[in-house]
């Protein structure tokens, strides 16, 4: 009998091709939504991310999330290194640039990443052209791909293209020449504003000066304790605070869900997405099984007990769920392919996948629960009716 | 001597219409035998199809007792009724109440599944039953590239493809000529012979009484006894 509900639902070609639409249009709102949230809240951890390499974030207490930068001082690194359990610590200057087009005199804002001028840990993994080790030259920076094509590229003019900012080319920060020799790929900042990478000594060079200026201390640990017991340690011994990198992203997630109205608007989206979603997908399961209810009569009258129609329609809303899944998480990973040069934050976690597929069989199987109670509700005799 | 299938003793049974009782059935005394071919005949809205439905345990009357294959039906419970219905009772409806999107075979297999035969047996069954009925070329059509003739073949094999001891019929003509109407009744009437089935149709259609091993007539609820002993002759007459 289950091949024969599924032929019941695939056959009635209109109704079916209605559902599937509806679930899988309220699949494409629900990921896409929840996508783009996630890479928006990704990019505000980026920096995080693309420093892989240590274990550790150690930071001045009043921090509280990566942009919220109170520095330490530079003697600040060697009271962290002498704690027991520290393999290496390092410093990371992270803080706001000019930077300037000498062609146009055009300014604009920049992320500058100082990475340690020795282990050029920190600094960005993914070379497109040049090596970090090229750092070492005078003046020399690091620019992200898509700072060096959008907004640090040279204007033409209107109508005219961009020409990417290149190896070798030279711009200005804080008025003082900076040459390119290198382009890497990293996540975008936040604000979409270019990430321009150089050496703790040279960023801090070109800083105007302050007493303190170290944005952070990267740490290792030697293996002997857990991260987050090193952190503890550290946190112990110096008085500043230490996270590991998934605390510090926690962290920085925590700052802009609670201080941002981004989770509220996103939040707000997704659950019109879930409503409308599950309105129409509801209805139309409903309308299908109400339609089909003189056959699930039938049924019954000919011998169907009623946990055989229910398992039928549940299994109708579990092809129907499946489906319309399937084809919302295609369209949206598609969606996430065609951005994927894009200014548009969009990720897809397996864990959205399974997440949406969850939400879109609870649709499912709530109208077959409305259309099951419907079902074991009907008047057998009608059907001598009908 | 043949069994008696269905005793309905006082059968009553009563639907409320807003603040009204419409007294539907009135102390329903009746007795069926196996092999037979009662005709129960009555103007629209005289009860015969809430009969039918007592009999068929798809609806409870409000007193009086049915036994059919000497259950009392409308007292089991509800699965164990559902499984007898399956098993023992076919049904034919005015409307045919075929699965539109559901071919020939799919509809006539159904009984079987449900009483768990397995599908591939249950499908060349019905091939079978269909061929012998003359719809070997429909098998695979799906109701609405049928005619009302076919149709209500399809839904006789479906009545009687899991052999059951009762069919009851629901108008099962109304909607055919004369000629196709004889011919579903002859059918009906070979497989009462083949399955000694006990067949029971409610109808106002005159042109079929002469197949008839009784005629009973309702009104307004009440049995007449009007057992004609020869239904031919009454088919003549009228």
């Amino acid at each position: 009998m289950y091949r024969i509900a599924l032929k019941m639902l695939v056959e009635d070609k209109a109704k079916y091709i209605g559902m599937i639409l509806s679930l899988s249009f309220s699949a494409v709102i629900l990921t896409q939504q929840a996508a783009i949230f996630i890479g928006l809240m990704k990019r505000t951890y980026g920096n995080i991310t693309d420093t892989p390499q240590a274990d550790i974030w150690v930071m001045d207490p009043n921090v509280k999330y990566i942009d919220d930068i109170t520095p330490l001082r530079d003697t600040d690194l060697f009271r962290v290194r002498s704690v027991p359990g520290v393999e290496w610590a390092v410093p990371f200057f992270k803080g706001t640039i000019r930077a300037r087009q000498p062609e146009t005199g055009k300014f604009q804002t920049c992320v500058y990443i100082g990475v340690d001028s020795a282990t050029f840990i920190g600094a960005p993994h993914t070379m497109l052209e040049g090596r970090v080790e090229d750092l070492r030259q005078p003046d020399a920076i690091i620019v992200n791909v898509v700072g060096a094509q959008d907004k640090l590229a040279y204007d033409q003019g209107p109508g005219e293209p961009k020409i990417p900012l290149q190896v070798g080319d030279v711009i200005e920060l804080n008025y003082r020449r900076a040459k390119v020799v290198g382009i890497c790929d990293v996540i975008r900042s936040f604000q979409s504003n270019p990430v321009i990478y150089t050496t703790y000594t040279q960023a801090i060079a070109n800083t105007p000066f302050e007493e303190r200026l170290l944005s952070f201390i990267l740490v290792k640990s030697d293996g002997r304790m857990s991260a987050h017991g090193l952190c503890e340690k550290i946190t112990r011994e110096t008085g500043f605070s230490a996270y590991t990198k998934e605390e510090f992203k926690s962290k920085t997630i925590d700052y802009y869900m609670r201080y941002t109205g981004i989770p509220i608007n996103f939040g707000i989206a997704v659950l019109l997405g879930l409503l409308v979603g599950a309105a129409i997908a509801g209805q139309i399961f409903y309308n299908f099984t109400t339609d089909n209810l003189k056959y699930s009569a039938l049924f019954s009258i000919m011998g169907a007990s009623r946990g055989l129609l229910a398992r039928m329609t549940l299994l109708q809303a579990t092809w129907l769920g499946i489906i319309g899944w399937g084809i919302g998480s295609g369209a949206s990973a598609l969606l996430g392919y065609l951005a994927r040069n894009s200014e548009l934050s969009y990720n897809l976690p397996w864990w959205l996948f399974l997440g949406i597929g969850l939400t879109m069989m609870l649709i499912c199987y709530g109208a077959s629960l409305i259309s099951i109670r419907r079902i074991f509700n009907i008047e057998l005799a009608t059907i001598f009716k009908q | 001597m043949n069994q008696i299938t269905i005793i309905g003793k006082n059968i009553a049974k009563n639907f409320k219409e807003g603040d009204t009782v419409v007294q539907a059935l009135k102390n329903i005394n009746l007795e069926v035998q196996q092999k037979e071919m009662i005709m129960l005949m009555g103007p629209s809205g005289s009860g015969k199809t809430t009969l039918l439905s007592i009999i068929g345990g798809i609806l409870n009357q409000d007193s009086g007792e049915c036994l059919v294959l000497d259950k009392p039906i409308n007292s089991l419970p509800n699965a164990e009724k559902t499984k007898f219905r399956g098993g023992n009772i076919g049904f034919m409806f005015q409307y045919f109440n075929l699965v539109p999107t559901l071919t020939s075979i799919e509809n006539t297999a159904i009984p079987l599944i449900l009483n768990g035969v397995q599908r591939d047996e249950a499908f060349k069954k019905a091939e079978e039953l269909l061929a012998e009925m003359g719809l070997d070329r429909q098998r695979y059509q799906v109701p609405s590239n049928l005619s009302g003739g076919e149709q209500q073949r399809v839904a006789i094999a479906r009545a009687c493809i899991h052999k059951p001891k009762i069919i009851l019929c629901d108008e099962p003509t109304s909607f055919l000529d004369r000629e196709r109407g004889k011919k579903i009744m002859e059918l009906m009437k070979k497989i009462q012979e083949e399955n000694s089935c006990t067949i029971i149709v409610v109808t106002h259609d005159p042109r079929i009484l002469g197949f008839a091993d009784r005629i009973l007539e309702i009104e307004d609820g009440e049995l007449k006894v009007k057992e004609h002993e020869d239904a031919a002759e009454k088919l003549l007459k009228s």
